[in-house]
């Protein structure tokens, strides 16, 4: 029931549309003043019927019909008005057309002063020609020097996933002397905390924590607790163990460090100078 | 006026006060000078323009321009049958200049024939058709007049700006949406400087009738010159 009635709604919109259309072009398609009145009362008489179709509680659901018929009302009634205007310029007689021809036929009678109208004062020096006043040439605009737009920048084509990311150059030279530490010490596990601190600065201490932490997550080191201490102890772990290595039992450990851990730590494992010394270039 | 009678009766005040030495008589005259010369264009006289032309040549200070202003009207109605009529504008006051009576001049050398064709020929139109005609019929009637080519755009200029600026002529949007429509009626100059009655008598001659013939316009003449007297 409520579909076919908001398409029946649907159907009057676009009947007073077409209404107000047609209402847009009477005055431009019809000469005649009586042919436009008809034109305008049949508009009027049908927006009548248009208003009759859909009961008022239609009417409340749909205000947009409501804002049609009072458009289609208005345009009518400013119809009606101009209908009735030109009525009573039909009631005088003048005739255009017979004042367009005497004027073409008699240019001379309508080349006159108007009574109260100021003799323009003109200079016996001035010029006799009337000629239309100067005509200042405009300056042209000047146009807003645009600015190049810069060339399109592709992104660059992602052809290899496991981009070495930025920052790696780093760790991985953290990776080189681990191993390098590791074959020189004997292939002995290295303490986690020798490696680490820097009893000379704090932040490169946080800086290898972090490294480290890299290594640790690509699987290129181990770190294990030391069952004898119960301490960290580091082994780089070779390509073919990582994937082994992959499959047992991964822990996690989150090492925290302040300024003054670091002292303590320091003090407790007697450090006084880094063990890792990497050049910065 | 007052003042101008103390900076004559009074010299000893005069140099005593700096601003009793403005030469309103000179103000004055340069005022009437300005008017006459500016008129000429038709196009309004702002007010702005007087004071600062005033101010420029006579050092006028502003409370001073009325009464100047005043004084000027005066003598251009005396010496040359001029009168001021004051327009309101959104831009503020001007003025435009137009005989205190009828007289028949003769046409001025500086103006364009064919303009004052094409001037008449749409005031004539305006009035004729009861007051106010759409553009495209203007343009229709003015063609057919043999006046303004069908579509001689430069020319339609004519009317839509400079009779308009001169305000010979208004040019209007009337009605809004789909029934808008650009209308002409007659401007305030036309009102000032032509009366019905004229041009119903230029009609009467034309085609040889008696300017009652067109009963509607004979209507509007007459109201009009009754309202004058």
């Amino acid at each position: 029931m409520s579909s076919r009635n908001s398409v029946g709604s649907h159907d009057r919109k676009l009947r007073y549309r077409a209404l107000l259309d047609d209402l847009s072009t009477i005055e431009d398609e019809n000469d005649n003043n009586e042919q436009r009145m008809d034109k305008t009362a049949n508009a009027v008489r049908e927006a009548e019927s248009l208003l009759a179709e859909g009961g008022v509680e239609e009417r409340v659901k749909h205000p947009g019909e409501g804002y049609l018929d009072s458009r289609v009302l208005r345009a009518t009634s400013d119809l009606a008005v101009r209908c009735s205007e030109a009525v009573s310029g039909n009631a005088n007689i003048y005739d255009r057309h017979e004042l367009a021809q005497h004027m073409r036929e008699n240019p001379d009678f309508w080349e006159v002063m108007f009574p109260q109208e100021v003799p323009v004062y003109s200079y016996l020096f001035g010029t006799f020609a009337p000629t239309p006043p100067e005509q200042r040439p405009r300056v042209p605009r000047r146009r807003a020097e645009r600015q190049q737009a810069a060339a399109l920048r592709a992104p660059a084509a992602v052809d290899r996933l496991e981009k070495v990311e930025e920052g790696s150059e780093m760790v991985s030279r953290v990776n080189r002397f681990l191993v390098k530490a590791y074959k020189n010490g004997g292939h002995k596990p290295l303490s986690y905390f020798h490696v680490a601190l820097d009893p000379t600065s704090f932040a490169r201490t946080v800086e290898n924590v972090y490294n480290l932490s890299f290594l640790v997550r690509d699987g290129m080191i181990a770190v294990d607790l030391d069952e004898e201490y119960g301490l960290p102890f580091i082994t780089p772990v070779h390509g073919g163990e990582q994937e082994s290595g992959a499959t047992s039992e991964e822990n996690q450990f989150i090492v925290s460090v302040d300024m003054t851990r670091w002292q303590e730590l320091i003090e407790a494992f007697n450090i006084t100078e880094p063990m890792m010394v990497l050049k910065k270039r | 006026m007052s003042q101008r009678r103390n900076n004559r009766t009074n010299p000893v005040l005069n140099n005593s006060n700096p601003e009793r030495q403005i030469d309103l008589d000179g103000a004055i005259k340069e005022c009437v000078r300005f008017i006459v010369c500016r008129e000429g264009s038709k196009i309004p006289i702002k007010r702005a323009e007087i004071v600062k032309h005033l101010s420029s040549t006579y050092q006028l200070p502003k409370n001073q321009v009325n009464s100047v202003i005043v004084e000027a009207n005066r003598k251009l109605k005396e010496i040359y049958g001029y009168k001021l009529v004051q327009v309101e504008a959104k831009s503020g006051i001007q003025y435009i200049v137009v005989l205190t009576e009828d007289s028949e001049s003769l046409l001025p050398t500086s103006v364009d024939v064919q303009q004052r064709k094409l001037l008449i020929a749409s005031l004539t139109h305006i009035f004729m058709a009861g007051g106010s005609v759409k553009d495209d019929d203007m343009w229709k009637f003015l063609a057919e007049a043999n006046l303004l080519q069908e579509n001689d755009h430069a020319g339609r200029k004519l009317l839509t700006n400079t009779f308009t600026r001169q305000m010979y002529l208004n040019f209007v949007k009337e009605g809004d949406g789909e029934l808008a429509r650009n209308i002409f009626e007659w401007g305030q100059r036309a009102v000032e400087e032509v009366p019905k009655r004229f041009l119903l008598n230029k009609m009467a001659q034309a085609f040889d009738k008696t300017p009652d013939y067109w009963c509607e316009q004979y209507k509007e003449a007459t109201t009009e010159t009754a309202e004058e007297i």
